[in-house]
């Protein structure tokens, strides 16, 4: 319960300062990596859920054309997150992602929805929009992605000062 | 095992989020949402107000610490004599129009109800930034979130206008009243349709359900004209209808849209936009179209048109009541 109040806090700061500077900010750029630093605190289906929840209460409040984050950025965390009993327990040797890129991974493929959502899906994109998207998505990545760095390297700081438990939430029940 | 099960609950967490989302989407094309958006973002607006609050001081510290520096920025010298040249126009014509609004109440003895209500009541301008309209999204699905609500008097159906200028007040050199008020570019951008606590969300003038009355406006080797009066229809599209014209009245493309009041009460001809499209059709009626002023995308100051009473009432009524 603590960690699921610390996640709201987190995100309604982020959301915020968004809204406070939006000639500064873009949308999103805070939001989408604290977000994905919630998503991988403890992986587990609770805090899966509640950053999804906020992940839609965001859409809501300041939509696009469609909520491609909310409704793919959960999957792409379970396709980069290793599977936890393979990950500690394997016998066998299998390329995973590094921890501390986890978060500005899957904040690069959560701001990329995000632009990818401001396309029309009535027709297929033209070349002018996807340019559009990619004139959106360089700046939001030169804030989101400098964010994402410092949460993941302050998930660290929490697993090397015991704030944070390393392991995944169902192994911890073992 | 267990750990096979935590996977699979966040498999089904997933999936869960997955329809939620697209539920999300179906009620937002349907408009469900519209009240939600803003009581959403009125959640997060306490902590935006302390950020300007303390931006504000910030920005105060600064201006007593440099003040040659502050007042040495802003406009260009050809901005500011464009403006001047601007404000002389309008002041000119401001007079005209006073001259022969006398001329007439002289000649007629008409009182007009809709001045003495006006009388009783001051128009202010509440500024407010534009929160929304600048993502990902086409101008006529966006809608149009503003960082003023009821926390500052604001109530349904105040219009939403945008323009630097504001009024301007003029002296009498050039034979106007005091109290009258000169009209800089105010252009209508739409109508305050749902208030929050701290947020409002605004009708555009191009959303199906937007009316307002306006007045054709024509610009001759004369000077400005006024035509008919008709009624401003926002019907969904980029452009805006408007009826009530009648068949024997003369419109043209290029005619300018202001409006005849605001609600109900006399203030000043707002400005709506151009008439794009006039047909005559063959059952006698107009097809006239009307481009609105102000691009949506390019918000991102507004200002709110707020009736209040007049001050002097107040300063009355404290007179008398601190009297012994």
């Amino acid at each position: 319960m603590k960690s699921v109040l610390a996640a709201a806090i987190c995100a309604w700061l982020a959301v915020m300062l968004e809204v406070s500077c939006t000639d500064l900010i873009s949308r999103g750029a805070l939001f989408l990596p604290v977000v994905c630093a919630v998503l991988t605190w403890q992986v587990g289906a609770r805090l899966l859920l509640v950053g999804g929840l906020l992940l839609l209460l965001d859409w809501i409040a300041r939509p696009t054309l469609l909520p491609a984050v909310p409704l793919l950025l959960p999957f792409a965390l379970l396709l980069v997150v290793p599977h936890a009993s393979r990950r500690h327990y394997g016998m066998r040797r299998q390329l995973r992602l590094p921890s501390p890129l986890q978060i500005p991974v899957l904040t690069m493929v959560a701001t990329t929805l995000q632009c990818a959502g401001g396309l029309s899906y009535v027709h297929l994109p033209t070349s002018a929009d996807l340019l559009l998207v990619s004139r959106e998505l360089t700046p939001l990545l030169l804030t989101a992605l400098p964010v994402s760095a410092v949460l993941a390297l302050l998930l660290r700081l929490a697993e090397e000062t015991g704030l944070r438990r390393p392991f995944n939430s169902e192994l911890q029940r073992i | 095992m267990q750990a096979e099960s935590g996977r699979l609950r966040m498999w089904l967490a997933a999936c869960c989020l997955a329809a939620l989302s697209l539920s999300a989407a179906a009620a937002d094309r349907l408009g469900l949402l519209r009240s939600l958006r803003p009581v959403l973002l009125d959640l997060a607006s306490p902590g935006r107000l302390l950020w300007y609050s303390q931006a504000g001081r910030a920005d105060d510290a600064t201006a007593t610490q440099a003040p040659a520096t502050a007042s040495g920025g802003g406009t260009s010298p050809a901005a500011m004599l464009e403006q001047q040249q601007l404000l002389r126009r309008l002041m000119i014509e401001n007079a005209r129009l006073r001259r022969e609004l006398q001329r007439d109440r002289q000649r007629f003895g008409v009182e007009d109800p809709q001045e003495v209500r006006s009388a009783l009541l001051q128009m202010s301008l509440l500024p407010a930034q534009v929160l929304s309209c600048r993502d990902g999204l086409p101008a006529d699905l966006r809608e149009l979130l503003v960082d003023a609500g009821r926390a500052r008097g604001l109530t349904r159906s105040e219009l939403v206008v945008q323009g630097s200028g504001g009024i301007i007040d003029a002296g009498r050199a050039q034979s106007v009243q005091p109290g009258d008020r000169v009209l800089d570019g105010l252009a209508v951008v739409g109508r305050i349709e749902k208030s929050a606590r701290w947020v409002s969300l605004v009708q555009p003038i191009s959303a199906s359900g937007f009316r307002a009355n306006v007045q054709l406006l024509r610009r001759t080797t004369e000077g400005a004209l006024f035509g008919s009066r008709g009624i401003l229809e926002g019907v969904g599209e980029p452009d805006c209808r408007l009826t009530g014209i009648a068949a024997t009245e003369a419109v043209a493309v290029g005619d300018e849209v202001v409006a005849a009041d605001v609600e109900g009460l006399r203030g000043p001809q707002l400005y709506f936009g151009k008439v794009v499209h006039a047909d005559f059709l063959a059952g006698g009626q107009w097809d006239i179209r009307v481009a609105p002023a102000v691009r949506l995308d390019e918000l991102r100051d507004v200002q709110i048109l707020h009736w209040e009473l007049q001050p002097a009432e107040q300063s009355v009524t404290t007179a008398e009541t601190s009297r012994p």
